[in-house]
């Protein structure tokens, strides 16, 4: 029942205006953006997660990936260095053989040199024991010799002593012998000796006052002794210091002879001085007033020079100017020259056919039929009198040709004053302003090319002879200069 | 004047009959000393000659170790350098052989320093018992190559087992020998087995010298067994510089309780240690002839 009130109500509803109708429409139009912003939104959400589940999945599988990677390589490694176990195990077994084999040949050098140094020790040995032997038969023999020695030294020793106690017996049986002697001789002797007593006294004194006179004697020579080496000590001393003195005078006299030779020198060094200062000092005024003039030059030099350039200042500024009055003719010429040119392609259309075969003869102007009622005397004055001011003008003489088309009978150029007025072609002019000859124009230009070369060359020479002369100049100021500073 | 014709052609003439002393020592003075030995051995019996041709030939001789006699030791020397430079491949036995019988006579010491043929003995034992009486008292033998320097072998050094055979047999017939040197030949245990075998018949050996061999402790057993046989004269025993350790010396230390003969017993440079020589010299003590 509720659709069909649902309906009713809609056949109810009042028809909607324009304004309703559109903001209808404009609500669904949002509406449907709405919706659209939504499905996107839930796509974009969809997405992401799609992708954060990929992003696991993938980093998932590379994991995955890496570690069957890492197996592989494993087994390869493995393998690769199972070979290399392989390969090493032989060569160490190789090594090893080759080694023990050089071991035996060490082995048996060694026990060859074993037996070698055992052989040489026992030769050693055996020399040892030769040389021992020989040395304890050595030692045995001069054992022999020396007890031999000594019972022969015992020998002479006993019977020496034999004979010294032989000796000394008899001696001492003849001194016993002696002193009975001596004893019985002694007994007489003693009444002698009171006599002589007396006797002795009487000598002593006369010794003792001998003595006294002796000594006192020996005192005074003494002293005449001394007294005697001290004169000569002193005349030897006196003789030294007269020969030191002789000595000593001759340097003195040396001495003085030098120091008045130095005296000398002295003074006339200072004179010398005083003669060479005086010259220095005159060198030096003129050394000074030299200066000055050389300054002075300089300074008129610079003047002139300050000079020079404001003149060509003034020049280059006429040059400029007239380089722009020239640019400015020339520019005139130039539209001239165009104008020239137009008025040439003109007469090229209206050139006849004669005129096309020979262009540049004048003759066929004679047969060039006139134009009835064209007055061209006064155009062709007109013309003349135009073109003669802009030759002017320019400074050359160019004429054009001018065609006398519209003339019977060509009339002759009017000679005035010896010049033609009229030129059929291009004609030049001397200095003098008469008309030169076509056949003189290249010995003229080559006259006046060979005055301009000479004037060069003449130019050049004269340039280089007085550089030359420059130079030699500098050099010979140089060289006073030089000669002027040196004697200071 | 008759000197020196007799002298020139002495070769020819080599009798000198009754010739007074004088001229007979003149000739003799100038025999050159060139002449042949089957033909002067007997005839020239003056020293004189025997120094000249003796000093001619070697510059280091010594007459005191050849019994003060310029021949004895021309002869002896004459033998030992022919037999050392002796060769089998080359047929020079006839020579030896006339060498040795001229040599009986006059031999009485042969020392060998090297012996490359490995020459038997015993060749030479007949040779020299060929004369009536052989004076062979001395046999110093070194298998050995002296001077060798840089060019040193070992194979060429020391004795071969056929060598002690050799020797033992030699050692067993024998009369005359009374010392026998063998040092410095590089002998082991067997060498020694087979030069005792031979040794205990010998009866005239005296001086054994076995000095500078590889002798070890079984070595040392056999050389007690000899030691220990009755008819065992030897007197002197020079054992130093071989490989004898505590059993060879006491062994040997225990053949010196019974052996009544042996003067002298050299163990030098051995490796006794101290219970070597503690049996050694408690044996000795038992003994009353060792000095």
């Amino acid at each position: 029942m509720a659709p069909k009130s649902a309906t009713k109500k809609k056949a109810k509803k009042k028809p909607l205006t324009e304004e309703e109708k559109k903001a209808k429409a404009d609500f669904d139009a949002l509406k449907a953006v709405e919706m659209r912003k939504k499905a996107i939104r839930d796509r974009k959400s969809a997405f992401k997660n799609a992708m954060i589940d990929e992003e696991k999945l993938s980093v998932k599988s590379m994991l995955e990936i890496h570690k069957k990677w890492r197996s592989i390589l494993r087994i390869a490694k493995i393998k690769e260095q199972r070979d290399d176990i392989d390969w090493l195990t032989k060569n160490h077994v190789r090594q090893m053989e080759l080694k023990d084999h050089i071991i035996g040949l060490y082995r048996e050098q060694l026990y060859e040199s074993e037996a070698q140094r055992r052989s040489a020790q026992i030769k050693h040995l055996s020399m040892l024991d030769a040389s021992i032997d020989i040395h304890y038969l050595r030692t045995a023999k001069m054992e022999e010799e020396f007890q031999e020695q000594v019972k022969n030294l015992e020998d002479s020793f006993m019977t020496e002593r034999k004979l010294m106690t032989t000796n000394f017996s008899n001696e001492k049986k003849e001194l016993k012998d002696v002193i009975l002697a001596m004893k019985v001789q002694a007994e007489e002797s003693i009444y002698d000796r009171r006599q002589n007593k007396d006797i002795e006294e009487f000598n002593m004194l006369k010794i003792t006052l001998e003595l006294g006179v002796e000594e006192i004697e020996r005192r005074i020579e003494r002293t005449h002794k001394s007294y005697l080496a001290n004169t000569e000590a002193t005349t030897i001393s006196f003789k030294n210091l007269v020969a030191k003195d002789i000595v000593k005078s001759h340097l003195i006299e040396r001495r003085m002879r030098t120091l008045i030779n130095l005296h000398e020198n002295i003074s006339y060094w200072r004179v010398r001085m005083v003669i060479q200062g005086k010259e220095f000092n005159k060198v030096n005024q003129k050394m000074k007033d030299e200066k000055e003039c050389l300054l002075n030059h300089y300074t008129a030099l610079k003047r002139l020079l300050g000079r020079i350039k404001h003149h060509e200042r003034d020049n280059l500024k006429e040059v400029s100017r007239n380089v722009s009055d020239a640019k400015n003719h020339l520019m005139d010429k130039l539209v001239v020259a165009q104008r020239v040119l137009h008025l040439a392609k003109r007469a090229n259309k209206l050139e006849t056919e004669h005129e096309k075969i020979f262009p540049f003869e004048p003759l066929h102007c004679f047969n060039i039929p006139t134009v009835p009622g064209l007055v061209l005397d006064r155009e062709l004055a007109e013309d003349e009198t135009t073109k003669k001011s802009e030759a002017k003008m320019l400074g050359h003489s160019v004429a054009l040709l001018v065609p006398t088309q519209f003339q019977v009978e060509p009339k002759p150029p009017e000679v005035i004053n010896g010049k033609n007025p009229f030129h059929w072609g291009t004609y030049a002019l001397d200095e003098n302003g008469n008309e030169v000859e076509e056949s003189h124009y290249m010995a003229n230009f080559n006259k006046r090319f060979n005055k301009v070369k000479l004037d060069l060359l003449t130019i050049q020479t004269e340039r280089n002879r007085l550089s030359e002369e420059n130079s030699k100049l500098i050099n010979g100021l140089q060289k006073y200069m030089d000669s002027q500073i040196m004697p200071k | 004047m008759l000197v020196p014709i007799k002298a020139l052609h002495y070769k020819d003439y080599p009798y000198f009959a009754d010739m007074p002393e004088e001229i007979r020592e003149r000739i003799v003075a100038l025999l050159p000393i060139d002449l042949p030995l089957d033909l002067i051995s007997d005839l020239i019996t003056e020293e004189s000659y025997w120094k000249r041709r003796s000093l001619s030939r070697w510059r280091n001789v010594d007459i005191a170790c050849h019994g003060d006699s310029w021949k004895q030791l021309y002869f002896e020397r004459n033998l030992s350098e022919f037999i050392e430079s002796y060769e089998l491949t080359k047929d020079l036995k006839k020579d030896l052989q006339d060498l040795l019988r001229l040599s009986a006579a006059y031999v009485h010491n042969i020392n060998l320093q090297k012996l490359p043929s490995h020459l038997q003995l015993l060749l030479i034992n007949e040779e020299l018992q060929w004369q009536v009486h052989m004076n062979l008292s001395t046999l110093k033998i070194e298998y050995g190559d002296p001077n060798a320097c840089m060019s040193y072998d070992i194979k060429k050094i020391g004795m071969l087992n056929s060598d002690c055979i050799s020797m033992a047999a030699f050692c067993s017939v024998t009369h005359t020998l009374t010392e026998l040197n063998l040092s410095s030949n590089a002998l082991c245990d067997d060498h020694v087995l087979a030069l005792v075998d031979g040794m205990v018949q010998n009866p005239t050996i005296v001086n054994l010298d076995l000095s500078h061999n590889m002798i070890s402790d079984v070595g040392c057993e056999h050389l007690a067994r000899l030691l220990n046989a009755k008819n065992c004269i030897l007197l002197f025993l020079n054992l130093c510089n071989n490989q004898i350790k505590k059993m060879g010396t006491q062994a040997i230390g225990y053949s010196l309780s019974t052996n009544k003969s042996l003067l002298s017993l050299n163990l030098r440079l051995n490796d006794l240690g101290d219970y070597g020589g503690h049996r050694v010299f408690e044996y000795m003590m038992d003994n009353q002839v060792i000095q």
